[in-house]
């Protein structure tokens, strides 16, 4: 982990000194992770790739005024998130879809690969379903690891809110994946 | 007994309690029924969320950032490149200026001293002929020549 951040820290002080080939190394190192959460907050690959982009250039054009104060990755996500927020609110009036459909889901053919796609179709429609605050709590903590501290430090909530949206949203999730017949009761 | 409440719970299914809290939380789970039915209502929740995996490996976007960084940074130095011949521009233009500037004060003090700069009109007007002192005319003006050229008709072809 102090690898990491110290990894990062040089990245950035090279990227500050005009070295783009740091940037390179940057985005290789955390467009999974950057990708994978956009989407899930967004629901579109498209938007989600626009998303990263603009991330990772907001982070090119700090470079030079960057202060390794806090973990780089508490950075990152809450530029992230901060950009899905904006496309959230400029798409507010249009329905976003779901997911597009992965080619290599629909390609599998047992009965195994179908039991779990409706199950992942579940869960996506229900983590869907959440409230804009509660969705983002569960992905940063199901999908992306954070603790309650790194998800109160990265959406700037406190941390007794992200313990209760938490408990709320999981209580939520349970109760519509009940009623998609899921789970029993 | 003291239950396992919903967080303490959360955190224990997702691994993240300190060793400490992970084994009080595992031996009031194995003591207590009611938990343990909550845990694995919890656990079962939690494998089904984890099945939404994201495949991102058709989403290479480093090329694309490298490449729009690249291009903004020679954007940057042509701008920059361009600023610099702005100012040297804007002095070339001010050292031209000071010089123009300059140049009229120094006439201007100098002039001062100056042989025809010392000519006043008062000595004009001390020759003005006493008809012309009497109507309050000088020289210059339009109605003194009016009666020059009625006393003298060579006035009028001199002038």
């Amino acid at each position: 982990m102090t690898n990491d951040i110290s990894n990062d820290t040089e990245l950035m002080a090279r990227l500050a000194k005009g070295d783009i080939s740091a940037l390179g190394d940057l985005v290789r190192k955390h467009q999974d992770k950057v990708l994978s959460l956009s989407y899930r907050v967004l629901g579109d690959w498209h938007r989600a790739e626009d998303v990263a982009q603009e991330t990772f250039l907001r982070i090119y054009r700090a470079a030079k005024n960057y202060k390794p104060k806090a973990k780089f990755t508490t950075w990152l996500y809450r530029i992230v998130i901060n950009l899905c927020f904006d496309e959230q609110r400029k798409r507010a009036k249009a329905v976003a879809p779901l997911e597009d459909v992965d080619p290599a889901v629909l390609a599998e053919s047992d009965c195994h690969a179908t039991e779990r796609k409706e199950v992942v179709e579940s869960v996506k429609t229900a983590v869907n379903e959440l409230s804009e605050r509660q969705r983002l709590a569960v992905i940063l903590h199901r999908y992306d690891g954070l603790s309650h501290t790194e998800i109160a430090e990265v959406t700037g909530w406190t941390t007794s809110a992200v313990e209760s949206l938490l408990v709320r949203a999981y209580a939520n999730l349970r109760e519509k994946l009940n009623k998609m017949k899921y789970f029993d009761e | 007994m003291k239950h396992v409440n919903d967080i303490e719970l959360m955190e224990y299914v997702a691994g993240k309690l300190t060793a400490l809290g992970n084994e009080k939380a595992r031996v009031h789970l194995e003591a207590c029924h009611e938990c343990s039915v909550r845990w694995r209502k919890a656990v079962e929740l939690w494998k089904s969320l984890g099945q939404w995996s994201v495949d991102t490996a058709g989403h290479d976007v480093a090329g694309r950032i490298t490449a729009l960084a690249e291009e903004a940074e020679r954007k940057q130095k042509q701008g920059e490149k361009t600023h610099v011949l702005q100012v040297g521009f804007l002095l070339v233009v001010l050292r031209v200026a000071a010089s123009i500037i300059i140049a009229i004060g120094v006439g201007h003090k100098l002039g001062k001293y100056s042989v025809t700069g010392n000519v006043t009109k008062a000595a004009a007007s001390e020759n003005r002929p006493e008809y012309l002192a009497a109507l309050g005319l000088e020289w210059s003006s339009e109605l003194a020549w009016f009666i020059l050229e009625d006393d003298s008709p060579n006035m009028g072809e001199e002038r």
